[in-house]
Formats: C-alpha cells, sequence, structure tokens
C-alpha cells in the first residue's frame, strides 16, 4: 500500500502544475453565451449609447459583472440591469429571466411585447410559452432552443449563422 | 507486468501529454466553442439542497455519466460501478444455489443490503433472494441492481457516506442514486456481440433507447436491453471418476435477460409535473449444482448426472408522482413506488432418491416473493440562508415463501436443491412510518453546515431516530474541506427475519433435517436466538478536495464506519445439552443456523482521487482518473460465538485495496477508452484454514471509431490479458482444491471466466 500511495502522490505532484482544462461552471457559461447570443442579432439602432441586458430575478450568482468590462455588442459598452419586479423593466435590448411562474411569464411577455427586446432564458419549457431563445443542458453540454416564429413577431432579426446551431421550436399559443 | 511498471507507464504517458499549454479565455470563444464546452457535474445525492457540483459536495460523492457508461463497453451496471468504483465489489459465483444467478456487491467491505438504491430519487425495492451460502453478501436480501438497463441511465451518484438520517434503513455504507435518463435529442440502438478468450461464454445485447418529446420539455422515454449469455466453464475435472472429467459447471451462467424502462415526465402550463417510470426485468439463468456420480443401484440415471438448477426472476416496478411550486417558491413532490421481485427455483435434470424411479427429473421447487410500497411527500424551500426540507414516509412490505413440489422436498427432497417445504412457507408483512427534518444553512458562499434528523416506526421492532451533521467549508476557492458525522441503522429485512430453508439428509440411516430457521423457531430459540434488533451505525467521513488549478481536482476523504449488531447467518449448531437435544428430536433436526445480530465491527479507510482533463492543440481530448481505496474492517464485539470462518470473511473476504487508472482519449473519428484496475489480496477459508488469493491486476480497452456522425463501432475487451486468480494454495480436496472441482475461490473480484472481447455496432437518429 504504502509503495502504491507513494507512487500516486508522486506522479500527482508532476501533474498538477499543467495547465489542463477543466469543466465549466454552468451558470457561469450560460452568462457568456447570453452575451454570445447577441452578437448574432441585427440590432435596431437606438438613442442608447448602452446595450442593456437586463436579468430578472437572478440566478446566476454575480457572472454578469464581469462581462461589461471586456466586451461590447454593436460598438456599445455593456449595462447590466438586475430586476425582480417587470414593472421597473425601463430600456433593454436583451430580457434575461432567469427564475419565474408561468403566470409571471405571461405579464413579463405582455410587458415586452412589441419592443423588440430579446428574451432569453432556462426555464423549462420557455420557447414553447413564448419565450424566444431557451438554454438548456444536455448530456453535459449547453444547447439552444430558438422559437422563430415570436422572434420575428417581436422583429428581432436573427443571423443564419445562429439557426445551425440552435433547435427550432414552434411555441404554444399563449 | 507488476503495478509499478504501469503506473510508470501510464505516469510517464500522462506527464508528456500534459505539458502542453492549453489556453483558456471563454470570452475569446466562439459560441459554438462555448457550446461544445463541458459543464459541471452536478450531483443531487447527500443533500437536500439543489443539485450542485459535485466537488462542492460536503459528503464524497462520485458521478458517472451515461458518456462514461457507453465508453466503458460494459453491459451490466455491477461490472460497471465495479469498472468505475474502486471500493465497489462484485462476484460471480458457481455452484451457489440462487446466488449463481444474481450478483452480490458490495462498498467498502460492507454489505449489500447496507447500501441503498434510489431510482430517480425513490426507494428501490430488495430482491426476494436469500444469499443462504457465505459468499461477500451471505445472509442478506438486496438490491438486483441487473434489472436496470445501462442504456435507460443518464447518470449513476454515489453517495460514499451514512446516510440513513436523510434516506432511511440500508443506508450505513452509501447510496446508490440512478438517474433515469430525461429530455434527450436522440435514439439509439446498439448491438453489442462478445465471447471468452476460451472461445465460450458468448454474449450478444441488442440496446435501444426511444425518446418521444413532450410539450414544455416533457418527455416519453422507452428503454430496453436484451441479452443472452452462454455458460463458461473452468471447473476442474471430477477425481471421483474413472477417468477423471469435468462434468460440474464452473463460471458464468447461461442466461437469458430482457429490460425494459418506461421514463416519463408530462410538463403542464403552470409547470406541475406528472411522472412516472415502469421497469420491468425477466432473467431466466441457469447453473449447475454438484454432479452426482454414477451408481448402479440407482433407478434413475444411474450413469450419473449433473443437476441443474434454473432461476426464473420477474421483477417490475411503478412509480408515478407530481411535483411542482407553490405560489412561495416551496417546492412539493409526492409520490408512490410499487416494487416487487418473485424469485422462482426449478430443478432440472435431477431426481429424488427417496421417490426412486417414481422421481421426477424436474422440479418446482418453490419460489420467493418480496413486494416493496412506498409513499412520499416532500416539500423544500429556500429561505435566505436557509434551505429547508421536510417530508413523510410510509412503507408497506410483504415476503413470502411458497413451497415446491412436495417431490421437490418430500424425503431427501431434489438431489442439488431440495425445495422449500410447507413447513418453510411464510406470508409476512410489515409497515414502516418516517418523518424527516433537514435543514441547510450556508453561512456565506464559503461556508454551510446541514443537519439532518429522522424518525422512522417500524411495525415489527419499533422506532429508530437518526441524525446526521455535515458542513462544507471553502478556505479558498479552490480548497474544500469537509465533514460528515451520523448515525444510522438498518431494519433486519422480513427475510432476515422470517426465512427457512429445510432440508432431510440421511445421517446415521435415518433422516433428519438440517438448513437455516427462523430465528423464533423452537430450536433457534433453544440454541439461543433472540429476537432480531436493527443494526445500528456511526459513520464519520472527514475530506478535502483541492483543485490545483481550474484543471485538475484531487480529493481525500477518510471515513470511519461503525456498526453494531450486525447481522449474519449463525454457524450451523447441532444440540450441545440435553435440553436442546430433546427439542431438536422433537423437530428431527440434526443441524440448525439462523439469523442472529452476531457482531460489532469498524470499518475504516481512505479514498484518493484525481481527476483531470486536458484539451489538445490539435483539439484531441484525454480524461484521466486515477483513484485509490483502502479499507479494513475489523470484528470489535461478539454478541454469539461464530466460527473463525466467519470472522475470516468479514475481516479478509474481500480486496481491502484497490486501485484504477481510468484514462479516455478523444481524436476526431476515434475514442479509446483504458482502464487498468488492481485489486488487492483477500483470502478465502474453510473450517480452520484461511487461503489467500493474489493481487490482480486487469486492463479494460474500448476502441471506438465514428464512420458517420450517427453511427460509431466499437471493438474492446474487458480483462484483455487474461488475469486469472490463483487456484486454492496448498488445499487438496475433490470438491473444493487446486486438484478439485471448483479450483479457485467464488469470491474473486474479476471471476473465473477471463479474457472477454467484444465488438459494438451503435446507430443514432
Amino acid at each position: 500500500m504504502k509503495k502504491s500511495l507513494f507512487i500516486f502522490i508522486f506522479i500527482f505532484i508532476f501533474i498538477f502544475h499543467n495547465n489542463l482544462y477543466a469543466y465549466e461552471i454552468e451558470d457561469k457559461l450560460k452568462s457568456i453565451i447570453v452575451v454570445k447570443i447577441a452578437k448574432f442579432i441585427n440590432w435596431e439602432n437606438s438613442d442608447s449609447k448602452e446595450f442593456v441586458i437586463t436579468v430578472y430575478k437572478n440566478q446566476l450568482g454575480d457572472y454578469f459583472n464581469s462581462i461589461p468590462n471586456v466586451k461590447k455588442i454593436n460598438n456599445k459598452k455593456i449595462r447590466i440591469e438586475y430586476i425582480n419586479n417587470i414593472e421597473n423593466l425601463k430600456f433593454t435590448n436583451i430580457l434575461y429571466i432567469s427564475k419565474a411562474t408561468s403566470a409571471e411569464l405571461s405579464s413579463i411577455f405582455n410587458y415586452t411585447n412589441k419592443k423588440n427586446i430579446l428574451t432569453i432564458s432556462d426555464l423549462r419549457g420557455f420557447t414553447q410559452k413564448g419565450g424566444m431563445i431557451q438554454i438548456y443542458s444536455l448530456s453535459q453540454k449547453l444547447k439552444l432552443n430558438i422559437n422563430l416564429k415570436k422572434a420575428k413577431k417581436e422583429n428581432i432579426k436573427i443571423k443564419a449563422s445562429l439557426l445551425r446551431l440552435v433547435t427550432i421550436v414552434e411555441g404554444n399559443k399563449l | 507486468m507488476t503495478l509499478l511498471k504501469y503506473i510508470s507507464i501510464i505516469g510517464t504517458t500522462t506527464l508528456l501529454i500534459t505539458s502542453i499549454h492549453a489556453a483558456d479565455d471563454l470570452d475569446d470563444k466562439s459560441l459554438e466553442s462555448i457550446l461544445n464546452e463541458t459543464i459541471e457535474l452536478k450531483a443531487e445525492i447527500g443533500s437536500r439542497e439543489q443539485a450542485k457540483n459535485f466537488l462542492d459536495s460536503k459528503s464524497p460523492v462520485d458521478v458517472i455519466t451515461a458518456i462514461q457508461i457507453e465508453e466503458s463497453g460494459q453491459t451490466k451496471l455491477t461490472n460497471v460501478l465495479k469498472y468505475f468504483v474502486p471500493g465497489f465489489n462484485t462476484i460471480e459465483t458457481s455452484v451457489a444455489d440462487g446466488s449463481d444467478h444474481l450478483n452480490s456487491f458490495t462498498l467498502r467491505g460492507m454489505n449489500s443490503d447496507q447500501i441503498l438504491v434510489l431510482v430517480n430519487g425513490k426507494r428501490l425495492h430488495t430482491s426476494a433472494l436469500m444469499h443462504e451460502i457465505s459468499n461477500i453478501s451471505g445472509g442478506t436480501t438486496h438490491v438486483d441492481l441487473n434489472t436496470i438497463p445501462v442504456v435507460a441511465i443518464e447518470k449513476i451518484e454515489i453517495l460514499r457516506d451514512g446516510a440513513a438520517a436523510q434516506y432511511g434503513t440500508d443506508a450505513i455504507a452509501g447510496v446508490i442514486s440512478i438517474v433515469l435518463k430525461a429530455k434527450s435529442d436522440k435514439n439509439t440502438i446498439s448491438l453489442h456481440i462478445g465471447q471468452r478468450k476460451e472461445g465460450d461464454g458468448e454474449q450478444a445485447q441488442l440496446d435501444s433507447f426511444i425518446s418521444t418529446p413532450l410539450n414544455y420539455d416533457g418527455f416519453v422515454n422507452l428503454s430496453i436491453s436484451a441479452n443472452l449469455q452462454n455458460r463458461t466453464q473452468r471447473a476442474g475435472k471430477d477425481r471421483r471418476l474413472d477417468p477423471p472429467s469435468v462434468q460440474t459447471r464452473m463460471g458464468l451462467p447461461d442466461s437469458k435477460n430482457i429490460s425494459a424502462v418506461l421514463n416519463t415526465e408530462i410538463v403542464q402550463y403552470n409547470d406541475n409535473v406528472i411522472y412516472s417510470n415502469a421497469m420491468l426485468s425477466y432473467r431466466d439463468s441457469e447453473s449447475s449444482t454438484f454432479y452426482r456420480i454414477p451408481d448402479e443401484n440407482r433407478a434413475v440415471s444411474p450413469h450419473g448426472f449433473l443437476p441443474i438448477m434454473n432461476a426464473k426472476i420477474l421483477d417490475y416496478s411503478f412509480t408515478l408522482g407530481a411535483k411542482g411550486r407553490l405560489s412561495d417558491d416551496t417546492q412539493w413532490d409526492i409520490s408512490n413506488v410499487y416494487g416487487y421481485n418473485n424469485f422462482h427455483y426449478y430443478l432440472n435434470d435431477t431426481m429424488n432418491y427417496t421417490l426412486g424411479a417414481l422421481s421426477p427429473t424436474r422440479f418446482d421447487n418453490g419460489n420467493l416473493t418480496y413486494i416493496q410500497n412506498t409513499t412520499n411527500f416532500d416539500l423544500k424551500k429556500s429561505m435566505g440562508k436557509f434551505n429547508f426540507a421536510a417530508g413523510l414516509e410510509y412503507r408497506y412490505e410483504n415476503y413470502k415463501i411458497e413451497a415446491g413440489d412436495e417431490a421437490s422436498y418430500a424425503g431427501t427432497g431434489s438431489q442439488g436443491f431440495s425445495g422449500f417445504s410447507s413447513e418453510n412457507e411464510t406470508d409476512t408483512s410489515r409497515e414502516n412510518y418516517a418523518a424527516y427534518l433537514d435543514i441547510v444553512y450556508n453561512f456565506d458562499k464559503n461556508f454551510s453546515i446541514e443537519g439532518a434528523l429522522r424518525f422512522e416506526d417500524y411495525s415489527d421492532f419499533g422506532s429508530t431516530q437518526n441524525i446526521k451533521i455535515s458542513s462544507a467549508y471553502k478556505v479558498m476557492d479552490n480548497l474544500l474541506f469537509r465533514t460528515t458525522a451520523s448515525t444510522g441503522f438498518k431494519a433486519p429485512s422480513l427475510a432476515q427475519s422470517n426465512f427457512s430453508h429445510t432440508s432431510h439428509f440421511v445421517t446415521n440411516d435415518q433422516l433428519s433435517l438440517k438448513g437455516i430457521f427462523t430465528p423464533d423457531h423452537a430450536v433457534s430459540q433453544v440454541l439461543g436466538a433472540q429476537e432480531l434488533e436493527p443494526e445500528s451505525s456511526i459513520h464519520y467521513t472527514l475530506g478535502s478536495v483541492y483543485q490545483f488549478s481550474k484543471q485538475i481536482s484531487l480529493m481525500i476523504d477518510y471515513f470511519y464506519i461503525k456498526v453494531d449488531d450486525r447481522i449474519l447467518l449463525s454457524d450451523k449448531k447441532s444440540a450441545s445439552t440435553a435440553e436442546q437435544q430433546a427439542i431438536f428430536d422433537a423437530y428431527g433436526v440434526s443441524r440448525a443456523s439462523y439469523f442472529t445480530n452476531a457482531i460489532n465491527t469498524k470499518t475504516q479507510g481512505i479514498d484518493i482521487k484525481l481527476n483531470s482533463e486536458h484539451i489538445f492543440d490539435n483539439g484531441s481530448k484525454l480524461t484521466s482518473t486515477i483513484w485509490y481505496y483502502y479499507g479494513e474492517t475489523e470484528i470489535t464485539g461478539f454478541n454469539e460465538d461464530i466460527s473463525s470462518k466467519k470472522i475470516s470473511d468479514v475481516e479478509n473476504g474481500q480486496p481491502k485495496s484497490n486501485f484504477r487508472i481510468l484514462n479516455n482519449y478523444k481524436k476526431d473519428k476515434y475514442n479509446i477508452t483504458l482502464n487498468i484496475s488492481r485489486f488487492g489480496s483477500f483470502s478465502s477459508s474453510s473450517g480452520s484454514n484461511v487461503y489467500d488469493f493474489d493481487p490482480l491486476i486487469t486492463t479494460d480497452l474500448d476502441i471506438n471509431y465514428k464512420i458517420t456522425k450517427n453511427f460509431d463501432i466499437s471493438i474492446g475487451g474487458n480483462n484483455i490479458f487474461d488475469e486469472t486468480i490463483n487456484k486454492w494454495k496448498d488445499r487438496s480436496s475433490l470438491f473444493l482444491g487446486y486438484d478439485g472441482i471448483l479450483t479457485t475461490t467464488n469470491k474473486s473480484p474479476i471471476g473465473v471466466s477471463g479474457a472477454y472481447y467484444y465488438m459494438r455496432a451503435s446507430i443514432k437518429f
């Protein structure tokens, strides 16, 4: 046993300082995906000097906070807003819904209708319930669903290059 | 090749290939690359909190994913667990009655019935089979893991910690939690065929997984697995014959298995979920007992015969439940699980000597049935830094023994295995109520503590309370210390309290009864048997997880398990006093054994596990796990005298050390998995003699090639260098000896059948 343990530790000491790859934190990846998706949208010009991502009932920790310093979208600085009540929603380009009941979702979609807001969430059945892009995990990978009809209806112009990375789903009538 | 050489090769290789630096800046990566990132593994077992990264768990937890299972090439769940978890042991027995048809297993040297098995978070019922012959889990009834087709499994979470305060009885050594596949975007059909190096043991397995999506990410998934396995033959020559020849079978049985799982979640618009799963398994398996030598005076089969035990095992369960959230965010879950297992014994190609020429050659030897129905109601809620969970459980159990044909037990009974008699019949039930409360307090994101309290009341032996306290502290972002302390218990199973199997033997020209009697039988009582009490346990763990960079994690966990009143089958006893002899005479008994709370034990050890993953500049990926396990069990007290054989079985009957080096390398269309395992030495005893068995090193290899995006083939093998366990040392015997029929022990952790080579083809659609 001692010999085995010694060899084990010996190998380990030599290995550990090498820079290898690791599993990524799911919440961190989700926050990055939200920003990456923004680059696949042809955003309409607006008067705002900032690109605003609003997070509704944030459950992703503080991963969004590290994004504004390093990234720009549409040549605009990114600003992250956090809200817990949809009535507090001001101008935003993306609304990331981190937690909501189905009843809340209905209220949220009523509020965002016709406002050219991209809605993204990891909530179960989000795209079928009227959301635009859903992030979900499968076999230790994150994947995307898109409700293309809803996006078109809200005048969100998605680049074709995004469509090859996602699954297109039909939304239900709300 | 010695262990040193193996480790040196792997270590050097690993050093060379890990010296290449891989940059990692997620912000600069494309969305496509981000979607190809492997996300953290989350586990729910061990805590009532939401699923979290298993590296942050308060208890030692391991996760085996569906992809890993597929890459391993393993077709049976017991072999999957042995492949990945060094402290997990499973055996394949021969000439061991019903045990030949249902693989026993242990975790950290603890018995199969001291391990709780969950499917989708719900308790799975055990098999009805009582392992009558001493093996690694002799005297227990336990879950038949191989009723669950591996193709249905999304992941396996293994909690290496006591958890009776969280999940109830049996969770002394740990919990194996099977999570079935849920939402899936691929259906699969795969065919696996293979055989042993010696040309026998052919196996074919067809697996299919079909998933149909429902609204709001609901699903209906159907998994079906059909397996055909031909026997292997590794027995020695029977020297009672002239000339000696091989008759008795030693190795894998002939078996046909079919299993299916239907797993469903119907999601309503309001997010409430109605869930159900139905599992069905049927196994038809044949093994032999010892060969009966020619006897000219015998009316039937005077030229000798080989009794064949045919086990037909039907197992099914059905779960129906609903879960959702209340308006105040309280999560609720209500469910009912009904489980059924029937183990039916048949004996073929044999006879009953007492019946002479009138003896049939095929017997129905009776059957064992176990039914378990569990109803759960659980609530969970987060309030600031607190997470609360509470629940109620009601469980009904029934155990039944039904006698076989009268011809199977009349007189001397059917040769090879006497049937269950009308005197052995039982139909007994019990109920159990439980309530639990679990509170987690997160001081901050780095320090949390959890307390669990569970009360249980059994209709047969009364109530028990158990508690568990666990905590995790992140000293730094990459260094976590964790510790747990818990009490636990294992209720005596209905089988242990009510099982009996007696048969007549000719002693001094007279028939006398021998076998296992219930603890409340007059014969057991006069020998000193008492009503069975629950086993009680105390479990401590102390461990650390260190992530040297974000690339490598090292887990080191010490464990200590103290179990009092462990239930064993007593030694076979003869009457030694006048009072005992009077009772023995009254029942015509010459020898008896019974279940008893025989011993107290202490088990302690350590797990050291290193995980790493590396992506090379050319896009290829190497994943490695190096895992060392050491554990030893010591008997610390006796409530009843037991033989030195039983002492040796408990303390030295399994490998104390275990080592795995698991590697998976993916490049372009190739996916190569290499597993090197070392099983430490152990011993097997007979009478007062102890026989040692040497350490074993096996190598498993799977090479997978993706022909198209949805069609791949594999070739591979288990124990490819054909490592074999040594024969009995210095043990000469007609039956169990290096020169006998069974040339080695039944407790081999690698079996006796040798190298196995296979091919696999898989289609996704």
